[in-house]
């Protein structure tokens, strides 16, 4: 037996340990991980960016503009479960390393503006990659999040832990394709206020803007508008632009409720999607 | 419980653990705690089936006793009829039901008679019930043909019926090879445990790094195929082939390899199948345990080849037929049987069934003749296209896909990925095909450590990573 338990630990011991070395971010959990962009995306955000305009947003802003990555344009887009405040640690993340640019255009899914840290995966797009960042946010979300995931902190600093993609219940989850809930959120009003902050202190010129939409959820989208409530003159005129920079193309172009359909839309053959970042 | 599971990967250990530390000495101990273990393993999935496992433990506990005490022939047949009608009965219960309710619903509608079912029932299916009651079964056939004397101690009986590394996806085990371990003191063996850790090791990465990461372009394809060209549907099938093959024996190796490090020798399921250079070979080498059983417990009562060349040739549609239904309570497997009846056939009438029945290909070189690559290349080609049935929804889903395979020519590459993941698995094999249980690459202990440590965090990762999928073989 000890024989046997010598050989076992000599297998398990040394995988623990290349399972759990991490080095620059990067570890071999990771590459399994199916948000290891966002892993990506948080690390490109802590290094000196130079661009003329920023892109941030979600999946449908990566579907459309992730091939932009040059001097004038920088799409750091990928998905919609870290929501606004995620897009405002990237931001904070960003200036404080220093990084130029003249304008922030923040490309966000009118669904996004009803969603409150409580997707199904929240946990592994935002709590997970965005890791120590986390503390960048106000005390109120922080509590929400040590409340929602209890004891992952404790072992998060272990990479095979926080580098995988484990998922976790939290039961009332909202889904950016079931067009339920149309209230806006107060916490992601909350960050884009900072947002719009945080550009005003730099002298960026910021943005918001909503990838096009099917032509059914136009309804909704109306219903989303309703429930805002008044806010300061900076903010209602962002919204005011937003809402009315939404195009409507037909369901048919779609894969589900906000995706494009690889095989049924071209955006080359749609000048405006161009426009929208222009 | 999943054995791809992170719940697994705790119990295990622990149960190790207690196994060899806390009740190694006393063997009744140690029955009683594989029977705890075993109920529990299952019970983490749904405890209500365990009353299942119980019952049917119970009836044939009491069938075995009467059919070795009784002297009296046709008592001990009509025992022997409650074991067979007991077991089949819930099988029939709880898988076929459905089954021939709609099977005569749309006899009756293809007659005219428009009929609404009253009969149907929401049953859900127990995980492993045909494994299960295909090994209870064969002790109480063993022990009738005077093959098996039955055991006294129920616990150790309970524990044969419901040991936990092959309860819910086979091997099907013989009482006679699985009880006489159980009722006897077991060792702890070192090359035994090693071979069961590396063992344990290939299943795993069978399952969850090929079968699981094939298991979506399948389903992409399979889902989709009325708009897929033919070049798409045959990579489909091409990778079903081997989801299934890794998924199942993934399985075997884990049970086998589990079961070792408890001191039990399970039999060999899977002995690389796709190296087979007929369907005979093939069906010597794909899903041993359960071939033997109908083998053993179908085709030979029914007269085997033993009797005319008509009598044998419809043995042969019977037990593959059979076989094809066991699978699951849909035309698909009974036509999937059908096919394999048809393709087995020639070999049969050519007397070459029996062809290679010790040597494995290759034997003496490493690469293989062009005229065993030819064969096995054939054997495969069939094979393959037999799965379609298997895979499909329906029947005509089956032909629908097949008639497109052929007609169409389209090849989409976006699931190309899949190729390199096959070509792993068939490497590998490559090299263990002479002996299915070593799991060692070459000569040289540095090679075979890092291959070791290799799929030790490639399982790692995959079990983490991912969202458990069943194993396909828990739903037959």
């Amino acid at each position: 037996m000890k024989k046997f338990a010598t050989y076992f630990f000599s297998l398990l011991v040394p995988g623990l340990i290349l399972l759990n070395i991490e080095y620059n971010g990067y570890s071999l959990p990771l590459l399994l991980n199916k948000a290891k962009e966002v892993f990506f995306l948080v690390n490109k955000s802590k290094k000196k960016l130079d661009t003329k305009t920023l892109l941030l947003g979600d999946s449908v802003c990566k579907q459309l503009f992730a091939e932009k990555k040059n001097a004038a344009t920088y799409c750091l887009c990928n998905n919609q479960s870290y929501e606004i405040p995620g897009n405002f640690i990237l931001l904070k993340n960003l200036i404080e390393a220093n990084s130029s640019f003249d304008k922030v255009i923040l490309i966000i899914n009118p669904t996004t503006l009803t969603m409150s840290l409580n997707q199904e995966y929240t946990f592994n797009y935002f709590i997970k990659p965005f890791g120590n960042d986390l503390k960048l946010l106000d005390k109120e979300e922080v509590d929400y999040i040590n409340k929602t995931f209890p004891n992952y902190t404790a072992f998060s600093w272990l990479p095979v832990v926080k580098h995988s993609f484990s998922n976790w219940d939290i039961g009332n989850e909202d889904s950016f394709d079931d067009f339920k809930n149309s209230t806006v959120s107060a916490t992601n009003i909350k960050y884009l206020k900072k947002i719009i902050a945080l550009c005003e202190k730099h002298g960026i010129e910021f943005q918001v803007k909503s990838p096009p939409a099917k032509k059914s959820t136009k309804a909704y989208v109306d219903k989303v508008r309703s429930t805002l409530k008044e806010s300061d003159a900076k903010t209602n005129r962002i919204f005011s632009n937003y809402f009315k920079s939404i195009i409507y193309f037909d369901d048919e172009y779609f894969q589900d409720g906000i995706h494009f359909s690889k095989s049924r839309f071209d955006k080359n053959d749609y000048p405006e999607i161009d426009a929208l970042i222009n | 419980m999943l054995f791809n599971s992170i719940e697994f990967l705790l119990f295990l250990p622990s149960v190790f653990i207690l196994y060899w530390f806390v009740f190694s000495k006393n063997l009744k101990h140690q029955n009683l705690l594989i029977l705890v273990c075993s109920y529990f393993f299952y019970g983490w999935w749904d405890y209500r089936f365990l009353s299942l496992i119980f019952l049917s433990t119970v009836v044939d506990y009491f069938v075995g006793l009467k059919i070795h005490t009784l002297e009296s022939s046709s008592k001990r047949k009509l025992y022997l009829w409650i074991s067979i009608l007991f077991n089949l009965g819930i099988l029939g219960v709880f898988k076929y039901y459905g089954f021939f309710v709609d099977s005569w619903i749309e006899l009756l509608g293809s007659f005219g008679y428009e009929t609404q079912s009253t009969w149907t029932l929401n049953i859900i299916l127990p995980v492993g019930i045909s494994f299960y009651t295909f090994q209870t079964l064969s002790y109480s056939l063993d022990i009738f043909k005077g093959k098996l004397v039955p055991t006294k101690d129920f616990i150790s009986f309970a524990s044969f019926v419901s040991f936990f590394p092959q309860l819910v996806a086979g091997p099907i085990e013989r009482a006679s090879n699985l009880l006489p371990q159980i009722l006897n003191k077991r060792e702890f063996k070192y090359e035994a445990g090693i071979q069961g850790l590396r063992l344990i090791l290939w299943g795993m990465f069978k399952k969850v790094a090929i079968a699981d990461s094939l298991a979506p372009m399948v389903d992409d394809i399979f889902g989709n195929y009325q708009n897929l060209g033919g070049g798409t549907l045959w990579l489909g099938i091409f990778y079903f082939s081997f989801q299934i093959y890794c998924d199942f024996s993934g399985y075997s190796d884990i049970a086998i390899g589990t079961s070792k490090l408890f001191g039990f020798d399970l039999m060999s399921n899977f002995k690389f199948p796709y190296f087979s250079r007929n369907i005979g070979e093939f069906w010597r080498r794909w899903h041993i345990s359960l071939s033997t059983w109908f083998r053993d417990y179908l085709y030979v009562p029914l007269g085997g080849s033993k009797l005319t060349k008509w009598i044998s040739l419809r043995n042969i549609f019977i037990i593959f037929t059979v076989s094809g239904f066991w699978h699951g309570a849909n035309w698909t497997f009974i036509f999937w049987g059908l096919t394999h009846s048809i393709l087995y056939i020639p070999f049969f009438l050519l007397g070459t069934n029996r062809k290679y029945l010790t040597s494995v290909v290759a034997e003496n070189s490493f690469f293989p003749s062009l005229q065993e690559l030819y064969q096995m290349g054939t054997t495969f080609f069939f094979v393959m296209i037999s799965w379609v049935f298997f895979r499909s929804e329906t029947v005509t889903d089956s032909f629908a896909y097949i008639q497109r395979m052929f007609t169409t020519f389209d090849l989409n590459l976006i699931w190309k990925k899949g190729i390199l993941y096959i070509f792993v698995v068939i490497l590998i094999e490559w090299f263990l095909r002479k002996d299915e249980r070593t799991i060692v690459l070459g000569h040289r202990p540095a090679w075979n450590y890092l291959f070791l440590l290799v799929l030790l965090c490639l399982n790692l990762m995959c079990i983490l990573n991912i969202h458990n999928n069943d194993f396909i073989y828990f739903q037959f």
